[in-house]
């Protein structure tokens, strides 16, 4: 049986179809200007370190590392590569190109083994698909995040295109509605999502402290990402609540309510909304 | 403590810039150091960074500089470094950049700060709040290399350790030996037969406990680490024990790419 697709290192002309495919995965921020920032004018740029997937002349995956110099404690450096993007065509994921990208790159560049390969990945991401092909194991990192949210303009967009798939009936659940809820988020502008039958209404700043909310939520921004771990269940919401992280305010019959209606959070929230 | 000011990028503040954020962030590991080309492509030209989103902080009659910051047009503080007067010099660069990003319309500001204190209650105090950051991982593509990068400056003593790993990714050297003898460190790929300890590790575990992440004792006690013979169990830890990474690691926004 012949190969599906075929690996190979990129090569002068793969540039266009290249940005195309990257496009296609990252439009949110993937434009032509940031992959040629990012691998042509980056002062590392190595393009044997960036391998191809081709299917009859047409790249259908591809795989970018970066080599750098990687500082691994205080009098200590060395040789890096940094796993940067992979982006694999819709039509041919789930056909093992990006185990078969991953193992090509290791093995075409014998003279660059490189002393640390790194990834920045997130954990249930890296367990499922990087460690089982590379070894790779949590760096001892002690790295934070913060976020300052100024406005809710995804979360708006989220909704937006949530309130079409219920006019259009595609929607898995149908809306129960009667619920309106006040977000008191710390480090981000008042929301109130009000649930009706036909959609959702959003309103935020000062517009949302002018309604009344049936229910009020209050925590900080981890409270958010409680909400998007849709696979977790209520739990992260519980220890939230138990750990004093949480508040909620309101008549117990509407608190049951937004129990009932937690899907339509998780879907509004459930993107980038930051 | 001094009166601050901020002022835009000059040309050639980039030789300034990457020493102070290397003198800040010395005690850390984990990130690239940063060189004047490293972070004219890392911060400043960067397609969502302008110049008027480059901030460097002096104090009032002196010219060293003592912090900046790089602000994206899309939110991310790519780069932020305080290199004297914490506190106060971190407090002036977030004012700052939330001056900057008022007109800019964008929906959040985001950071990676160090797990440091007096950032992290700055960052608060100025209306941040913490959430999950993307994770790092590591691997080799070559044992013998990282550990002959490791063994070098070590103390160590005249020693041979054989190590056969476990679960090897693709392309790694499965049997690794280290041969210490007057001072002279040689690591190898295959079996020295004139080793006086064979270690046999998960690759995983062996790779976390050189990389600080996971204890020798643990990997012992569930057999992910087995010693031979055994009652050279010290010989083997102490030999990782001072190879093994004790700094803690830290990566600005700007090294994620």
């Amino acid at each position: 049986m012949s190969e599906p697709y075929s690996c190979r290192p990129f090569r002068n002309g793969d540039e266009e179809q290249v940005q195309e495919l990257m496009k296609t995965i990252f439009s949110r921020f993937m434009g032509g200007d940031y992959w040629s920032w990012k691998y042509p004018l980056n002062p590392g740029f190595d393009p044997s370190l960036v391998v191809v997937a081709e299917k009859d002349g047409r790249i259908i995956g591809c795989n970018h590392w970066l080599r750098r110099r990687l500082k691994i404690d205080s009098a200590r450096e060395v040789g890096a590569g940094l796993g940067a993007d992979v982006a694999v065509a819709p039509d041919f994921r789930s056909m093992g190109v990006g185990k078969a990208l991953l193992k090509f790159v290791r093995t075409a560049n014998p003279s660059k083994r490189f002393e640390v390969m790194y990834i920045f990945a997130d954990p249930e991401l890296a367990k499922r698909f990087h460690s089982p092909v590379a070894g790779y194991v949590p760096a001892p990192d002690r790295t934070v995040a913060f976020t300052k949210i100024l406005s809710w303009v995804k979360v708006r967009e989220s909704v937006s295109s949530f309130n079409k798939k219920i006019s259009e009936g595609s929607g898995k659940e149908s809306l129960g509605g009667g619920v309106s809820v006040l977000f008191r988020v710390a480090s981000a502008p008042p929301l109130f999502l009000g649930i009706r039958k036909g959609g959702v209404d959003v309103y935020e700043k000062e517009a949302a402290l002018e309604r009344r909310a049936d229910v009020t939520i209050i925590g900080d921004a981890t409270t958010l990402s409680s909400l998007k771990e849709g696979g977790s269940g209520m739990w992260p919401m519980v220890k939230a609540l138990l750990a004093g992280r949480l508040k909620l305010r309101g008549k117990p019959w509407k608190l049951w309510s937004v129990y009932r209606n937690f899907w339509v959070f998780r879907e509004v929230f459930g993107g980038k909304i930051t | 403590m001094g009166q601050y000011y901020v002022r835009p990028y000059r040309d050639g503040d980039e030789e300034e810039a990457a020493r102070l954020f290397n003198q800040r962030y010395l005690a850390y590991g984990g990130f690239v150091p940063r060189t004047g080309e490293y972070w004219l492509w890392s911060c400043l030209h960067r397609p969502d960074v302008s110049r008027e989103g480059v901030f460097f902080v002096s104090e009032e009659g002196a010219q060293n500089v003592c912090g900046y910051a790089v602000v994206g047009t899309t939110g991310e503080i790519w780069e932020f470094c305080a290199g004297c007067d914490e506190e106060v010099v971190s407090s002036v660069l977030l004012k700052e950049i939330a001056r900057y990003v008022d007109g800019l319309g964008i929906s959040s500001m985001n950071i990676n700060v160090p797990d440091d204190e007096v950032l992290c209650r700055v960052l608060v105090r100025e209306g941040f709040s913490r959430v999950p950051a993307e994770r790092m991982f590591v691997s080799t593509m070559s044992v013998v290399n990282l550990l002959s990068k490791l063994v070098v400056d070590r103390k160590l003593d005249s020693e041979e350790v054989n190590f056969v790993f476990d679960h090897v990714p693709f392309g790694v050297e499965r049997i690794v030996s280290v041969k210490v003898h007057d001072g002279a460190v040689s690591v190898a790929e295959g079996l020295s037969k004139s080793a006086d300890v064979t270690v046999r590790v998960e690759f995983a575990s062996f790779l976390s406990i050189l990389f600080g992440t996971a204890g020798m004792r643990r990997e012992l006690i569930r057999r992910r680490m087995r010693v031979k013979p055994f009652w050279k169990i010290s010989e083997a830890t102490g030999f990782l024990r001072k190879v093994r990474l004790q700094n803690v690691w830290y990566w600005p926004l700007s090294d994620f790419g």
